[in-house]
């Protein structure tokens, strides 16, 4: 489910800061920083995602930790997740 | 020490001062490098030179060399636009462009004829260094100092600098960048180059491959090194944040993974330097710096809730002649700041102006453009703050009776601004709203959100 609409925010993101994805597909081993999305573009997303989950778990995570990869920004969204 | 070459020359030969991808150079070969070009260097000692937008390595050989044998050098980055470019010449009166080409100084006459006079001679072979502010907002400002001015809290410490070698990722035409390299100079240490068109891995890599062990940057700097499997190659002992505001988020990421390293972060201008430094790895800093000491730098929070700072010297003056301090010898920082538990947490620009990952952005240039793609009745531009950048910027919009379908002007207003506006300040989000608040006088309020 949080897959899903980080994936729809992520196309989204991406077409409102004129870029193209740069893999063919949003796959577990996507390096984040070679996908598309500048670090610009991943603040964007990680605004967008918390205006429609309403959270934020860069924020509230207690140990911080910076994804490298697709896999591990998902995983840290489903694992934070207040609402589950 | 008066100058550079002073300082070049109290460090063992064979170390190795400044690498990049492609070159190296032993503070011995700094030294000869100079001995090499001296007739070049003969021939406009005692004028006023610029080094414009020439790449880092470049700077920092030339800077070597001049410093000491001209009167003045202005340092001009590549993003200063040519028109300001102008009116810094003629401010500075500026005599000859510098360049150098396979170590070969070369300069170009920008006011004919040059003739050494008392007035332009140099003074005790000190070479005032002009340096631009970073405010991107109006233009720049010039401050002028001296290799000594800069140096003065810095203790010439070859035999502990031997084991650093510093990375440098800032501008190094700027105070930020100049300070990591005085920094490794005074240490007799290693600067490691990378030229601003290296992307993120090729940097780490550079860094990581020749060693690099101390490293400063902005925040954003930071959250980007985070996310790249690069940074596992790093194996830091200096960590050192300024320019931004430095969050307990950031710190305490890069205390996990930069676990054995010292981290502090800074507070700097380009007018008064290094204000204080910060190492015990929280957010903000004591309340007891508010204190002043024989040590520190008079500093309080005037009734806007701004930092103000006082450095003991409040003589300096902006190249232009127009004063920095107030009468009561305070710069206004314009740093919105909150005491909290005895402890300074830093909030936000007061004029509004949002910082996004060091790139600043006024938000009235952006209320501008939104108003004029048509679609808009009202929009006010401020902050949010974010975890990967520090702050965004963000638009609450009004929209006019006839543009009711939100997603596709939305669509249409980032289109309009993406064309004309830097990408750091397109709005990252823009939320349609009813209402947009005032403040009494009936102007939009600024400040954090």
């Amino acid at each position: 489910m949080i897959r899903e609409i980080i994936k729809e925010l992520y196309l989204e993101v991406l077409e409102q800061t004129g870029n193209e994805l740069q893999v063919l597909e949003l796959v577990d081993e996507v390096v984040l920083l070679e996908s598309g999305l500048d670090s610009l573009g991943f603040a964007i997303l990680v605004a967008r995602l918390d205006e429609r989950l309403e959270f934020d778990p860069f924020t509230i995570m207690d140990e911080p930790f910076y994804p490298s990869t697709f896999k591990e920004f998902v995983d840290i969204y489903e694992k934070v997740n207040p609402n589950k | 020490m008066k100058n550079i070459q002073d300082s070049i020359r109290a460090v063992p030969a064979s170390r190795i001062a400044v690498v990049n991808k492609t070159d190296e150079y032993s503070y011995g070969k700094l030294a000869l490098l100079q001995k090499d070009n001296i007739d070049t260097i003969n021939a406009i000692r005692g004028s006023s030179v610029v080094i414009r937008g020439r790449d880092k390595l470049e700077f920092y050989l030339i800077l070597s060399m001049l410093d000491g044998q001209v009167k003045r050098i202005l340092f001009l980055p590549a993003d200063i636009d040519s028109s300001i470019s102008e009116k810094y010449f003629n401010d500075a009166e500026i005599d000859f462009e510098v360049s150098l080409e396979s170590n070969r100084l070369s300069c170009c006459a920008l006011n004919l004829p040059f003739v050494l006079t008392d007035n332009n001679s140099l003074k005790e072979n000190v070479t005032e260094w002009v340096i631009p502010t970073s405010g991107t907002t109006n233009i720049p400002k010039l401050v002028p100092h001296t290799f000594q001015s800069l140096t003065r809290t810095g203790k010439l410490d070859v035999e502990r600098g031997e084991k650093y070698r510093w990375g440098l990722v800032f501008d190094i035409y700027r105070f930020s960048g100049i300070q990591v390299l005085l920094q490794s100079l005074l240490g007799g240490s290693t600067l490691i180059i990378a030229e601003t068109q290296y992307s993120m891995s090729e940097m780490l890599n550079l860094f990581a491959n020749n060693g690099c062990n101390a490293l400063s940057a902005t925040p954003s700097f930071w959250r980007k090194v985070l996310m790249t499997k690069e940074s596992e190659n790093l194996v830091l002992e200096r960590v050192t944040l300024g320019g931004e505001i430095a969050d307990n988020n950031i710190l305490q990421a890069l205390k996990g993974k930069f676990g054995q390293a010292k981290i502090t972060h800074i507070y700097a201008s380009t007018e008064v330097g290094v204000v204080f430094s910060v190492k015990d790895g929280l957010a903000g800093f004591p309340a007891t710096y508010l204190n002043e000491t024989e040590d520190t730098i008079k500093m309080k929070i005037n009734s806007h809730g701004v930092l103000c700072i006082a450095p003991k010297n409040t003589s300096k003056k902006y190249f232009s002649g127009d004063g920095i301090y107030d009468a009561e010898g305070y710069i206004n920082t314009g740093d919105l700041v909150r005491v909290e538990n005895n402890r300074v947490y830093f909030l936000g620009r007061n004029s509004g102006a949002i910082n996004v990952g060091g790139n600043k952005v006024q938000p009235e240039e952006v209320e501008l453009i939104l108003l004029d793609t048509g679609f808009l009745n009202a929009a006010h531009v401020y902050a949010i703050q974010n975890p990967m950048m520090g702050s965004l910027v963000c638009a609450d919009v009004i929209l006019t009776k006839e543009h009711s379908n939100e997603k596709q002007v939305k669509s249409q207003i980032l289109k309009i601004c993406r064309e004309n506006l830097e990408s750091f300040k397109v709005p990252a989000i823009i939320k349609c709203v009813d209402e947009i608040p005032m403040s009494e006088t009936g102007k939009l309020k600024r400040g954090v959100k």
